[in-house]
């Protein structure tokens, strides 16, 4: 007999302290977020980094 | 922050986005949280706001008033505490929607500053320029990254 292989389709795991599900969505185009990021770089523009911050040593 | 009660959260596979629900006296709130890269290689925005699952969008407007903020402030270290393991170069850039919220972020950062401390080297933007994280100074934003 064949051996059939398993495929998961709705894995879900614990990493660290959290749990992976692929129920999780991807926000990334959400226009909440696409905001916020738009606002953070006009931001971070303007006023630079930590100078410490843009060289990890 | 790290060891403070928190909410089980549940994250995808890259690991940018974060979801869990706040139960308290307003009932069940879902919560909403994703780091974007913002510039490189390593400079992320973290936000984060209520879901309304209704209308799918996202609002961090409005204050929850679920009597459990030192329960979702667990939640969110833990959350940047497993971000920056799993993106160890990470730089983690966060403001409030507005002066109240990046209040309530710099309280909570001063309340566990000894935690976080000896995990995190924090920055707070004041009058537009960087300075090392200090207690009892109201900062427009911050950066962390993982010491």
């Amino acid at each position: 007999m064949a051996e059939t292989k398993h495929i998961e389709t709705n894995t879900t795991f614990k990493r660290l302290g959290g749990i992976v599900t692929n129920e999780v969505g991807n926000y990334e185009k959400h226009p909440f977020f696409v905001k916020k990021v738009n606002e953070a770089k006009e931001k971070i523009k303007k006023v630079g980094l930590p100078k410490t911050t843009e060289k990890k040593s | 922050m790290f060891t403070l009660e928190k909410y089980t959260y549940f994250t995808n596979i890259s690991g940018f986005e974060y979801e869990f629900e706040s139960f308290g006296a307003k009932g069940i709130i879902k919560k909403i949280a994703r780091f974007t890269k913002i510039l490189e290689p390593s400079i992320y925005n973290f936000g984060f706001g209520d879901l309304d699952e209704k209308t799918g969008e996202i609002n961090d407007t409005i204050a929850s008033n679920n009597g459990d903020q030192d329960k979702i402030m667990g939640t969110l270290g833990n959350i940047i505490f497993d971000f920056t393991t799993l993106y160890a170069d990470a730089q983690i850039y966060i403001e409030g929607n507005e002066a109240i919220r990046t209040r309530l972020y710099r309280i909570s950062i001063s309340k566990y500053w000894v935690e976080i401390d000896t995990v995190f080297e924090v920055f707070g933007l004041k009058d537009d320029k960087w300075q090392k994280f200090m207690k009892g100074i109201n900062y427009e934003a911050f950066l962390g990254r993982r010491k």
